[in-house]
Parts: structure tokens; C-alpha cells; sequence
């Protein structure tokens, strides 16, 4: 028993610093990506609204979306010539890979759980539960770089694609997010933070005694001496030498694809053409103004005093010039035109061209005779304004 | 005889100093709008008084800016009036403050233009709850800022023969045609336009229906481009009255759904200051001569990927299949959307729920466990 509770202070490395770092860009991306990419498939909560108002906007919010995104890009592109390393250089088993025995311990573990089995189910290095985890991340990302290349390059995608790919791209990638975040949340945090704090990812350790509940099978190869068996250095430096320049080209070739992955087409923002300011005020031409109607006259006119010109004064001017007229004039009596006006006599009998009130008549005076009447008043003076 | 030259000279200097000054102060003095005419030899106490000479045919008045005044009023038309059938009814004198007798004072208006902003304020004392709301115009605040082409009142309401200004409804859009007369002849050519002035439809929108009466604002802001999808929706998005002409109602939740509607729903939400540089309804169907689908002198498809292009040069003709048509996605329209759909509405359930019966499981076995007081 002793030395079981010595044992127990015995630590294990689980995962290096490099393996640490690339869990620290994945968990930082990822955070940004479902901060950010969430609340834009559900604009209509107000949460959403508030993250987006608190983030500076949609399109602030859509950068940073943009920039988490080619992070995850990049750390995936470092993962694959990481992982490609331990395998073909170090010779680390492939224990990440899926098996049926996977199958079976996932269903073993369950009727455990259930009380149905009384054995528990021994793991390896990795288990059931943490390879699930693995692929599915592998999967999501695959999708998630694919629908989102097709969102960030619409154009160029309908050049190959059917445009309706958009739309089913924009679907996906919508739906991808809230199988990410709510896996994330329900397998993994009930996993390694909730049931018990696995720190490993952090510390980079596990105790024997995490070892012993978690990864039995792992730690007996570690005592067996078979765990990860030592590499022959010369074999080691000659993978090593054919591995790194050709790691070196793939992920130089990678980066560039990301990068055109950025800049593949220029957003519309850039393209669209401004319209000309619309032209608000077009006046229609005025109506002009309606031509004058001569005045019918339903009554024979004579040039005399009493037939009728008495009655055009009476309609045409009396409304101004009756007693106590406008200008001292009273044009509704004989006597009243014959004296004129405070400017002089109005009349000239026999000089209609002289006289003042067809002068006045001539010129712009507010009551107009007709072409008619006026031709008669003028009769009528050059016969020497007769009153019979 | 020096002193009384000198005396004299002063005298002449200081007179000349007086008419200088008083010829400058008149003329730094403001122009009154309505001058108050000087007592006249002929009071005017009716409306027949005014008429027996503006009934004349022809009468006009020569404003200094060399165009003419028409001062003649045709009495039927007048009598016809809504202000001359007012209780009580609303005559000459009425507005024409200033005149109270004849001859007439001399018009303070320069031109055609300030006499008819001239009496917007004549207006304003009956007319106060309109008035206000024109103080908040485009109108009025083009007007403050020196446009005197600004509409004011009486550039819609010939306060000689007044009508109801809606009655026929194109006499509103024929109103505005007045001045606008371009986008007017864009607007009778539309489907709505087509409507009102063939049908007199009272469904289709006329001008003020989208931008107001009296508080006509600004229709280049921000705010009013950013909101102006939602002036479509008070119509499109009305079932019963879409019903009657077999357009469907879902034009505008398909809209938001959509890339572009969604970011102006957030401009909206977030910044109603941001110019939207997002597509808005009007900018595929028109601001005033939308047509019928159908009616495009080009095939539908072609027309669509014309419509891309304004905004993505780059548009090959597979692109405007991106654009669902303000459709949802169905099995026989846009099955890969619909079906990428009915994937996720499947598979995140089943993932989810096979993950839950695991974590129940495992948390189930821990917590009795726990409660036997054994080790998890």
C-alpha cells in the first residue's frame, strides 16, 4: 500500500507544450467564432442583438468572425503537419484512430453506467469518448471551412457550383455552429470539466491516480516499457531529414491557399456602383395663363347716353366710380361723367382719342371694357357723347 | 454775406447727410411679407367688391423680377371651393390681410416664388395642426436653406379653388408630378402607378402613402433607406390585401432571412445611423417604377442576373440562383437548402440526444455512487 500512495504522487506527461499552445488557439477561435457567428443565425433574439451592439455592429462583429476563422484555419494547417510528424518521424502509435473496439467500449461503458455490467471498461490512451470528440471536431471544421470558403466567396463558388450551394452553405453553417457549441458544451464540459476536472490540457500532466481511472491500459504499456518505445536516433534524424522540407512546402502551399482563401474576391462593398443622386425637382412647365374671352354683350348697344352706354358705366365701372367715387368720378349719372374726375373732364366730346377714360381704358386699369363696348364708347364721344 | 453763404452751405450739407442716411436705413430695412396697405381712398368690405374686378379676364401684375402675377379669379370655381362652402366661409380678406381698400398698397414679393412663400403664414392660422407638421419637412427645411423652389402650401392647395386633395387619388400623385415630374412619369409607368391612374385602385400606394403628407422627410437618409423595407411590408406583408392580387406574403420575412435582409435588420437594430450598403427592396425592384415580374422586357433569369451584377460585377449567370426569390426552400424549389435544412433538424438531435443518454448515464451512475457513500 505504500507504495501505491507513492505512486500516486507520480505524474505523467499527457500532452507537450506544443499540443497545449494548439489547444489555446482552438479554444480562443472557436469561443470567437460562436460569439460572433451565433448571434448572426439568431438575429431576432435580443441577446444576439445586444452581443452584435456590444461588439461595434454587424460588420465589426463579421471581421472578427473573419479572423478567428483564418486562426482556426491556420492552427488546423499546423495540427495536420504536427500530427504527421509524431507519426512518420517519432513513430507515435496512431491510438487517435476509430476502431470497433471503440464500438464496443462505448456500449460496455453505457451498460456499466446502467448497472447492467459490473466490470468497468478499461481504456487506453484514448478513449471512446475523446475520439468521438476528435472526429467530430475534424468533421465540423472540414464543414465549417467549406460552407464558410462558399459564404466568404459567393462569386467565385457559383462559378463552379450551382449558386443554389450558397444558401445550402449559409444552412449548414448555421446548423454545424449549434451542433459545435451544444456538443462542445454537453460532451465536453460534462466530460472533462463538470464529472471531474481534467486539467491535463493545461498542466500538460495526469497523477497515476488519473492514470489508473482514466487510462489504465495506457499506464500498464508505460510500466511494461512498451508504451512509446525508444526510436533509433540515426532512423530518427533520416525521417526527420525527408519529413521537414516536404511539411515545410505542403504548409507554405497551405498558408497561400489561406490566404487566397481571404482575398479570393473582393466584397461587393468594393464593386457596387454608386447610383447618380436622383434628379427630386423636375418642374413642369406653367400652365399659361387662360387667354380673355370677350365679354358677350346680349343687349344692342347705340352710341347714345341712354341706349345703352349708361348701362356699360353701370355694369363695367359704377362699382368704383359711382358717388363719391374713387378719384372724385361718378360714371352712373350724364351729369356725373360730363364733369370728370379730380384729374380733369374724362370726356372730350369729339376726341375720344384725348379723352382720359379711354386712355385709362387703353393702359392696365382694373375694369376692363370689352373690344366692343369700347369701340362704341368711342362712337359715342366722336359723335359728341350725345345723353339722346 | 461770407456768413450766411457758409450758414447756407452747412445747412445744404447736413440736409444731404439726413437723405443719405435716411435712403440707406430704408434701404438696409427688412422686407415685410404682408405689408399693411396705406389707408385708401375705397375701403373694401366684401368679397363681391374684390371680385367685380378680379373676375376680369387677364388681370395681371408685373413683379420686379419681370415675371407676371395672374390676378384673375374665376367665380365658380371660387364659389365651388371648400373654403368658400366653409362654416364660415373663409373669403378674400380671409388670407389677403393686407389689401383693405382700393388702390392697393405696393406687394413686398419680388417674385412669383415670395409671394407664394409669403402666405404660407396666412395659412397657418387656421391650418396649425398641418402647419406644424410642415415645419418638420424636407420642404421647409430645404426652404430655410434658401431653396426657394421648396414647396409651401399653396404649391398643392390652390387656395382660390379648393378640392380635397385626394379625391381622385391621382390628383395627389398629379400634385407632386407639379415639381417632381420625373420620378412621376417612373411612378405612372409602374405597377402601382398603372393601377392608380387606370383603376383609381385603392390599394396601390400613391406618393404620401411611402413618404408622408406635410412631414415629408428626406427620403436620402439613412434612416428613412434603412426603414423603407418596412414601408413595403405595410403592404406586402398585409395577407388580406395581397390575397386579392395573388402575391404572396412571405416577401418580406424571406428578405430578412437572407444575408442582406439580416444586415439591415441589424443596421436598423444597431446603427440607424449607417448608410445601408445592403440591397433594400427597392434597389432590385425600383424605387418608383417597379414592375410586375413578369412584365421585365427581359427573361426573368436574365433579368435577376442583370439585378446581381449592378452590385457584383463578377456575377456568372449561376450566381442568382443564390438569391432563393423570396421563397422558402422547399423539395421541389431549392432542395439542397431544404434538405441541408432537414439534415441538421435530424442529425443535431440525434447527435445530441445520443451524447445525453451517455452523459445521463455516466452522471447517474456517479451520483448513486455518491448517495451509497462509495467512491464515483
Amino acid at each position: 500500500m505504500s507504495t501505491m500512495t507513492a505512486d500516486a504522487q507520480k505524474t505523467y506527461e499527457r500532452f507537450s507544450v506544443e499540443q497545449r499552445f494548439e489547444h489555446v488557439l482552438m479554444l480562443a477561435s472557436f469561443t470567437v467564432l460562436a460569439v460572433t457567428g451565433l448571434p448572426q443565425k439568431f438575429i431576432g433574439s435580443a441577446v444576439s442583438v445586444a452581443i452584435i451592439q456590444m461588439l461595434g455592429g454587424i460588420e465589426i462583429t463579421r471581421q472578427i468572425h473573419h479572423i478567428a476563422a483564418i486562426v482556426m484555419i491556420l492552427s488546423s494547417v499546423y495540427h495536420l503537419a504536427a500530427g504527421g510528424y509524431r507519426t512518420y518521424v517519432v513513430r507515435h502509435r496512431m491510438n487517435m484512430l476509430p476502431g470497433l473496439s471503440d464500438l464496443r467500449d462505448a456500449i460496455n461503458t453505457l451498460l456499466y453506467n446502467l448497472g447492467v455490467r459490473k466490470e468497468r471498461v478499461q481504456f487506453g490512451r484514448y478513449n471512446f469518448e475523446e475520439k468521438a470528440e476528435y472526429w467530430a471536431f475534424v468533421w465540423g471544421t472540414a464543414v465549417m471551412v467549406f460552407t464558410g470558403f462558399i459564404m466568404w466567396n459567393p462569386i467565385a463558388a457559383a462559378t463552379f457550383m450551382p449558386g443554389q450551394v450558397i444558401p445550402a452553405a449559409k444552412a449548414a453553417h448555421g446548423g454545424e455552429a449549434v451542433l459545435a457549441v451544444s456538443a462542445i458544451i454537453l460532451w465536453h464540459m460534462y466530460g472533462v470539466h463538470l464529472r471531474h476536472f481534467n486539467k491535463s490540457m493545461f498542466t500538460g500532466k495526469l497523477t497515476e491516480h488519473e492514470m489508473i481511472d482514466e487510462h489504465p491500459l495506457e499506464l500498464a504499456d508505460i510500466k511494461a516499457g512498451v508504451g512509446r518505445p525508444p526510436v533509433d536516433p540515426e532512423a530518427y534524424a533520416r525521417r526527420r531529414r525527408l519529413y521537414l522540407p516536404v511539411a515545410a512546402v505542403v504548409t507554405v502551399v497551405l498558408f497561400a491557399v489561406v490566404l487566397s482563401f481571404m482575398t479570393f474576391e473582393q466584397t461587393a462593398l468594393d464593386t457596387v456602383i454608386r447610383k447618380e443622386p436622383l434628379q427630386a425637382f423636375i418642374p413642369l412647365t406653367p400652365t399659361p395663363f387662360p387667354t380673355p374671352l370677350a365679354t358677350a354683350t346680349n343687349f344692342p348697344l347705340q352710341p347714345i347716353w341712354n341706349f345703352n352706354i349708361s348701362s356699360v358705366f353701370q355694369a363695367k365701372c359704377a362699382d368704383c366710380h359711382s358717388t363719391d367715387g374713387i378719384a372724385g368720378l361718378d360714371l352712373t349719372t350724364y351729369a356725373g361723367v360730363m364733369q370728370g374726375s379730380n384729374d380733369g373732364p374724362v370726356i372730350i366730346p369729339g376726341d375720344p382719342d384725348h379723352s382720359l377714360l379711354v386712355i385709362k381704358q387703353s393702359a392696365k386699369h382694373p375694369g376692363q371694357l370689352s373690344e366692343f363696348e369700347l369701340k362704341i364708347v368711342k362712337d359715342w364721344i366722336k359723335a359728341g357723347a350725345p345723353r339722346q | 454775406m461770407r456768413s450766411l453763404l457758409r450758414w447756407t452751405v452747412l445747412g445744404l450739407a447736413i440736409a444731404l447727410a439726413a437723405l443719405v442716411m435716411a435712403l440707406s436705413g430704408a434701404q438696409a430695412a427688412p422686407v415685410r411679407p404682408l405689408p399693411q396697405a396705406p389707408s385708401a381712398p375705397v375701403q373694401i368690405n366684401s368679397n363681391q367688391q374684390c371680385l367685380d374686378c378680379h373676375t376680369k379676364p387677364d388681370q395681371t401684375l408685373d413683379l420686379p423680377s419681370g415675371e407676371a402675377l395672374y390676378l384673375t379669379i374665376d367665380q365658380a370655381g371660387f364659389d365651388a371651393g371648400l373654403h368658400a362652402k366653409a362654416e364660415p366661409s373663409v373669403g378674400c380678406m380671409g388670407c389677403h390681410t393686407d389689401i383693405t381698400g382700393y388702390p392697393h398698397g405696393p406687394l413686398a414679393a419680388k417674385n412669383l416664388r415670395e409671394v407664394a412663400i409669403s402666405f404660407s403664414k396666412v395659412c397657418a392660422t387656421c391650418h396649425d395642426t398641418e402647419a406644424a407638421k410642415q415645419l418638420d419637412s424636407m420642404h421647409q427645411h430645404q426652404l430655410d436653406a434658401g431653396n426657394e423652389n421648396a414647396a409651401v402650401c399653396s404649391d398643392c392647395h390652390n387656395p382660390h379653388y379648393t378640392v380635397k386633395p385626394d379625391e381622385p387619388r391621382a390628383r395627389i400623385a398629379n400634385t407632386c408630378a407639379r415639381c417632381h415630374s420625373g420620378i412621376a412619369q417612373e411612378y405612372r409607368n409602374s405597377v402601382h402607378g398603372q393601377d392608380l391612374f387606370q383603376g383609381d385602385n385603392p390599394d396601390v400606394p400613391v406618393c404620401i402613402t411611402c413618404h408622408g403628407v406635410h412631414n415629408i422627410q428626406d427620403p436620402r437618409t439613412a434612416k428613412f433607406l434603412l426603414y423603407s423595407p418596412d414601408l413595403c411590408k405595410k403592404c406586402h406583408g398585409n395577407l388580406e390585401l395581397m390575397r386579392k392580387y395573388g402575391i404572396r406574403t412571405e416577401v418580406f420575412d424571406t428578405y430578412v432571412a437572407d444575408f442582406h435582409g439580416t444586415t439591415v435588420t441589424l443596421f436598423q437594430r444597431i446603427t440607424p445611423d449607417q448608410v445601408p450598403n445592403k440591397p433594400l427592396c427597392i434597389d432590385c425592384h425600383g424605387v418608383h417604377s417597379m414592375q410586375r415580374v413578369n412584365d421585365q422586357p427581359q427573361s426573368i433569369r436574365e433579368n435577376l442576373l442583370t439585378t446581381c451584377q449592378k452590385c457584383h460585377p463578377g456575377a456568372t449567370p449561376n450566381f442568382p440562383d443564390a438569391w432563393l426569390s423570396h421563397y422558402p426552400p422547399s423539395p421541389d424549389r431549392y432542395p439542397l437548402v431544404y434538405f441541408v435544412n432537414l439534415f441538421y433538424q435530424v442529425f443535431i438531435p440525434g447527435v445530441l440526444g445520443g451524447m445525453a443518454i451517455f452523459v445521463a448515464a455516466d452522471a447517474y451512475r456517479r451520483i448513486t455512487r455518491r448517495l451509497k457513500g462509495g467512491r464515483a
